[in-house]
């Protein structure tokens, strides 16, 4: 028998004393020297018994197993055993098939099999302790953003509001600014010779308004004469230029008694109906009765100033 | 020398215990044993014992009611053998030899004392008293075992015939344990289940 496997039948033969001296021989050798074979015929030896108690010996076996097998006292303990192993398992409650107990092991089932380690608790516990005190962090982090959120929007209202208010008098302020220079545009108008100059709306300046032609000499009969009422309080004189002067800015300065009462040091002529004037309005409370003189110069390019005209007027003041 | 192989009896008086023998082993011849096996007496110790064990099996496996006075009477004879001057070049071999003349002696000489031995083998164990003595020693012993263990043993021996087949099949599926290994650990389990039950019941 050269087999390097021994089967657990040929095993049996060899317990029940059915083999050749010289295969139990070949067994035994073989046994004494692989430990593998040795446990193959410890369990064979036990699964015999255990057929023994359970009566599943064949007929033909059983004799040579009393004969044979059972020869000493010790398999004598080894059958006594069996018998009561055999009992204390039928005791036991019918289980499932094995197949049917893995899947109905449930996830708390495993999670309290993990946790019944000793190191697994505890990190199962600093997990835990780390979790709770992450969460309240995060909330007390969470109420401090949103308070801080809302004083920031409580700021960026009151500045839009700021703002709003801001841009509402700004734009009162440039209205205002449009009214008061179209009011000035439009008295300016009215003194050139157009319509009848509108009077101002009250509180509306009172204007006293004069016009000055050149060549006019001083004497007595042809001086032109102004009588300013007490509540005047503009006084406008039209300076009428002679048609043939070139000169494109002039000045203008008045004087009385040598003494210079109003200076307009440029002055761009327009266009009316008595030729090209420059307009000169004077506060009519540095208006005084008597006789005034009106100096227009030309301006040159180069900034030097000629002298193109003198205007005489008398003013009674009441 | 080599190991016999040779099947011959040794004539023995039928009357006379096989086991006994005229010479006694001294501590000489002891020794002269021991240092056949190795030079070293540590080591020479430790074959002893290894093959003193095989020659228990040897005796249990071939039917011999009483392996481990079989396995002295064994040695005795190769001492014996030793200190007379024989020269043995396998000591091991050798002596595993001489066990298997002594199985025949033992088989041929205790034939008849066999026979009223099965009828001791024979009885219904269940009715003995010691058989209460050992279901309540198998149940403590059972219950000393980790509960994966004892649920393993339990299963195993669990069912008949091919019952028991499937059912160590599928355990062994459970497990992620092949059949054989799955055999050997319940092999290890019944072996310490049973030592664990004789010291409970010699207990008493």
């Amino acid at each position: 028998m050269t087999n390097t496997r021994f089967s657990d039948d040929l095993i049996v033969q060899y317990l029940l004393g059915e083999l050749s001296e010289k295969q139990q021989v070949e067994l035994e050798d073989r046994a004494f020297q692989d430990p593998v074979l040795l446990s193959n015929i410890a369990a064979v030896e036990h699964d015999l018994i255990d057929e023994y108690v359970a009566g599943e010996i064949r007929a033909n076996r059983l004799e040579r197993f009393e004969s044979h097998f059972l020869a000493s006292p010790e398999r004598l303990k080894k059958v006594a055993f069996a018998k009561a192993l055999k009992d204390v398992v039928a005791q036991e409650q019918p289980r499932q098939p094995a197949r049917d107990q893995t899947p109905h092991r449930t996830f708390f089932a495993s999670l309290a099999a993990f946790l019944n380690r000793p190191a697994a608790a505890y990190a199962f516990g600093v997990a835990v302790l780390v979790l709770a005190v992450g969460a309240v962090w995060l909330v007390m982090n969470t109420l401090n953003l949103r308070s801080e959120l809302a004083r920031l929007r409580s700021t960026q209202d009151a500045q839009s509001s700021e703002r709003r208010r801001l841009e509402t008098e700004l734009d009162s302020e440039r209205k205002r600014s449009e009214e008061l220079a179209a009011q000035l545009e439009q008295a300016n108008q009215n003194q050139t010779g157009g319509p009848t100059p509108e009077t101002p709306k009250s509180p509306s300046p009172i204007i006293a308004a004069l016009t000055l032609l050149p060549g006019l000499s001083r004497s007595e009969g042809t001086t032109p004469k102004l009588t300013i009422a007490k509540d005047a309080t503009t006084l406008r004189l039209q300076i009428v230029i002679d048609p043939r002067e070139t000169y494109r800015v002039f000045s203008a300065a008045v004087s009385a008694g040598g003494r210079t009462v109003y200076a307009a040091p440029r002055l761009v002529p327009t266009k009316a109906h008595a030729g090209h004037s420059v307009y000169l309005n004077i506060a009519a409370s540095a208006i005084k009765s008597g006789r005034y003189e009106v100096s227009l110069k030309g301006l040159a390019d180069n900034g030097s100033a000629e002298d193109v005209g003198f205007y005489y007027f008398d003013v009674t003041k009441k | 020398m080599d190991a016999p192989r040779s099947t011959q009896a040794i004539q023995q008086p039928a009357s006379a215990p096989v086991t006994t023998s005229k010479w006694t082993l001294t501590q000489e011849a002891f020794d002269k044993l021991l240092a056949s096996f190795a030079p070293d007496r540590d080591e020479a110790a430790q074959k002893y014992l290894e093959v003193r064990e095989n020659l228990i099996r040897l005796f249990t496996w071939r039917g011999c009611p009483f392996p481990e006075d079989h396995a002295d009477e064994t040695f005795n004879r190769v001492a014996r053998k030793i200190s007379e001057g024989e020269e043995v070049r396998n000591t091991a071999a050798y002596v595993i030899g001489v066990a298997r003349l002594l199985v025949l002696e033992i088989i041929k000489a205790h034939a008849k004392q066999r026979e009223a031995f099965d009828e001791l083998q024979r009885a219904d164990v269940s009715e003995d008293n010691a058989f209460e003595t050992r279901i309540e020693c198998l149940q403590r012993c059972l219950n000393e075992l980790s509960p994966e263990n004892r649920e393993l043993i339990v299963q195993y021996y669990q069912g008949d015939k091919g019952a028991k087949i499937e059912n160590r099949r599928k355990l062994g599926q459970r497990l992620g344990l092949p059949i054989n290994s799955l055999r050997m650990r319940a092999l290890r389990l019944r072996e310490k289940l049973q030592d664990c039950v004789e010291t409970c019941v010699n207990q008493g």
